[in-house]
């Protein structure tokens, strides 16, 4: 392309010199003609002026001097020739083809009767130069004689073509010579130009072959020198920026492997710098205020935040350094959509580098609902248990004290007291041992003695303790088992206190001509242990909490049967920790029924280990 | 003979209460719950009135409840049984006047001395 160029510029540079050479050579030909015609004019205008008057114009047949100007003058750029009166008007005159003389005022002042004048040809237009002198008779003005010329103009003519070729011939044949040797000159501009392109594309800089010669071969060196500089620069830089980049991706590794163990800690945190600004805040701590992450690291916590003791200890770590280094924990109440209870506890971070400089406070909010609802379970408790306790004690110890009296002296009273300190004992110890079990499976002491056994013997014992439990309603039981069950890999002794417990609140809570039933069902993947009654069932707001310990229904009908709430949850602990599962048949219309799933999965994985 | 209205779900606890109570000179009715017990208010107000808390259909706080704002102007003092020893158990009873708690286990004796105590003053 730039060689095109070059060739354009060169071509447009001798048209322009041919031009500027033939504009001259016509404007000063046109120059000399003009003085032709100027000097053949004034010479023949006034050869004519001389002329006497009768001889330029005679009468008759006579040839006067104007006609023989027609023959003599024709074909030189001769226009007219006229002779007119002293007020101009024509006399006679002579004329090439196809002219007419243009009037003219001739002039009046002697200094002026000869002369020359611009006209125009009344018909062509044709620029006209006449040259016009006086006619005297013995000293008086008679008239003017008028010659017109065609003025010289810029035209070419057939005969200017040679001398054009001439002058064109050796510009077109020097303008190849000059593009030919301009080109041989820049070829080694050009191939260092090809180089540096390629370089550009991302290619190795080639050194450039010296085939120049003085300040070009020079410019050359310099220039394969500073290609060699820059290559080797470049170099260096692209080590320096893997390098960086590196650094940069571990980095980044390293900086989201903490944000994501900062992110998946179930604490809200925020870590502020050592101005006290907030760099990083979890989503949890967002999600806590109720704002985005964004927020809280771009706008002053004022803005994002209503609760006065945060603001306070936000306030305390902008102070400088007196309050950095030492953790403290506060408890406030956040103010969100439900009041918790939150601590915070803030930790001063150090420089890895130089353990005595603090950059920075790690802040983590915890919200203790959990716990402070896991206190309160513990409280409930106790609470519960101690009233368990305290009710039956209550009852031993007024028969005691009554035993001590004189009441005590009443054999049928002694009797009656017997009996329901007898009650009261056994219910203090079904409560013991109901607990103990509980409180040994919670804390992992209990461990399952596995084995393998016949659920239909383990269900087969309970129904028939069962049968013996006291209650004041007429009840059918009813055993249904098949023949044959597979051996299953259990605790019979845990099992039995399951499904009695299931049994017994069966019996409890029935009514007057209810069934209690027992039922063993083997399906692909289970050995089932149903356990149902014809009571009044269970609503289903209670479903979710009646495995709950020391649940008690707010049903009048149950709360007048004794009981201590202990018996579904030991049963649900005993049956999960057989990786099985104690649920409520929901479809079931009337009464209540209770389903055990004993996984055979299980029972193999065991049996197997 | 004063009477005493004994509120207690526990069949053995109403008797053992009622003859320590007989013995000592009281006259005894006895109430399963809180229901039957609003019963015999509507019949006849006792001289006193002894109540368990964790009973069926009525408890003994919504007895009690219940007592102070169908008979705002009761003459009798009501003693309630309880196991729970806590603060926050008994905070609904602000604003209800004579009544007092006793924590099991209770000794009749001292709940004949209690209710023989509470009946002089109130003469």
């Amino acid at each position: 392309m730039k060689a095109d160029r070059i060739g354009l510029v060169v071509t447009f540079a001798s048209l322009s010199a041919i031009a500027a050479i033939c504009v001259l050579l016509f404007s000063d030909r046109n120059e000399q003609q003009l003085a032709d015609v100027r000097a053949r004019g004034i010479g023949l205008v006034r050869a004519l002026a001389a002329v006497p008057f009768d001889e330029l114009i005679p009468g008759g047949r006579q040839s006067g001097t104007l006609q023989i100007m027609r023959h003599s003058a024709a074909g030189d750029g001769f226009a007219y020739v006229a002779v007119v009166d002293a007020a101009g008007n024509s006399v006679g005159e002579v004329t090439a083809d196809a002219v007419n003389v243009p009037a003219a005022a001739m002039p009046i002042a002697p200094a002026e009767w000869l002369g020359e004048a611009p006209r125009k040809l009344p018909a062509s237009g044709q620029d006209i130069l006449e040259f016009y002198a006086p006619l005297l008779k013995d000293g008086e003005l008679t008239g003017f004689v008028r010659l017109g010329f065609e003025r010289p103009g810029a035209t070419l003519s057939m005969e200017q073509l040679p001398f054009l070729a001439m002058v064109a011939l050796p510009v077109f044949l020097l303008v190849p010579l000059f593009y030919w040797l301009l080109r041989s000159e820049i070829r080694p501009i050009r191939a260092a130009n090809a180089e540096i392109e390629r370089a550009l594309d991302g290619r190795p800089f080639q050194q450039l072959q010296i085939s120049a010669s003085g300040e070009l071969a020079d410019f050359l060196q310099r220039l394969n020198r500073f290609a060699q500089v820059t290559m080797q620069r470049i170099d260096t830089l692209d080590q320096q920026h893997q390098h960086v980049e590196t650094s940069n991706k571990l980095l980044e590794y390293r900086k989201s492997r903490v944000e994501t163990v900062l992110e998946t800690l179930p604490e809200a945190l925020m870590i502020l710098d050592e101005s006290g600004a907030i760099t990083f805040a979890n989503e949890k701590l967002a999600a806590m205020f109720g704002v985005p992450v964004n927020t809280i690291l771009t706008q002053p916590p004022q803005s994002w935040c209503e609760n006065t003791d945060v603001l306070q200890l936000l306030a305390k770590y902008q102070d400088g350094n007196k309050t950095r280094s030492f953790t403290d924990t506060i408890r406030f109440h956040f103010d969100a959509v439900v009041s918790k209870p939150i601590a915070t506890k803030t930790f001063p971070l150090f420089s890895p580098k130089n353990p005595k400089e603090a950059i920075g406070t790690l802040i983590v909010f915890r919200d203790e609902t959990q716990e402070a609802a896991a206190r309160q379970a513990r409280t409930d408790f106790v609470a519960h248990l101690a009233h368990e306790l305290k009710s039956p004690l209550n009852v031993l110890a007024m028969y005691s004290e009554s035993l001590l009296s004189e009441a005590g002296n009443d054999g049928e009273f002694r009797i009656e007291a017997a009996n329901v300190i007898g009650e009261e004992v056994d219910r203090l110890s079904t409560l013991i041992n109901g607990l103990l079990n509980m409180t040994k499976i919670e804390t992992g002491s209990l461990k399952p003695e596995l084995g393998i056994a016949r659920l239909q013997d383990i269900a087969a014992a309970a129904f028939e303790e069962a049968k013996t439990f006291p209650t004041p309603h007429e009840l059918s039981y009813t055993f249904d088992a098949p023949r044959e069950i597979g051996p299953a890999f259990v605790d019979k002794d845990l099992i039995r206190i399951a499904v009695t417990n299931l049994l017994s609140n069966a019996v409890k809570y029935n009514q007057d001509g209810g069934e209690v039933l027992l039922k063993l069902v083997e399906t692909e993947d289970a050995f089932q242990i149903r356990v149902a009654d014809s009571g009044i069932g269970i609503s289903e707001d209670e479903e979710a909490k009646i495995f709950g310990k020391f649940f008690r229904s707010e049903d009048p009908r149950i709360q007048s049967i004794g009981g201590h709430g202990l018996g579904l949850a030991l049963a649900r602990q005993v049956i999960e920790l057989h990786h099985g599962s104690l649920t409520i048949d929901r479809e079931r219309e009337q009464g209540t029924e209770f389903i055990i799933n004993l996984w055979k999965e299980f029972s193999t994985i065991k049996q197997a280990i | 003979m004063k009477r005493i209205l004994i509120v207690d779900d526990h069949a053995p606890v109403r008797r053992v209460m009622s003859m320590g109570l007989e013995r000592a000179g009281f006259s005894v009715t006895a109430a399963s719950d809180g229901a039957e017990c609003l019963v015999k208010l509507c019949n006849e107000f006792p001289d006193f009135l002894v109540t368990d808390i964790d009973m069926p259909r009525m408890t003994g706080k919504e007895l009690c409840l219940e007592i102070e704002k169908q008979f705002p102007d009761r003459p009798f003092p009501i003693v309630v049984l309880t196991s729970r020893t806590e603060l926050e158990h008994r905070d609904w009873t602000s604003g209800i006047d004579n009544l007092t708690f006793m924590e099991k286990p209770v000794s009749i004796r001292k709940l004949v001395a209690h209710i023989t105590e509470r009946l002089e003053a109130a003469a």
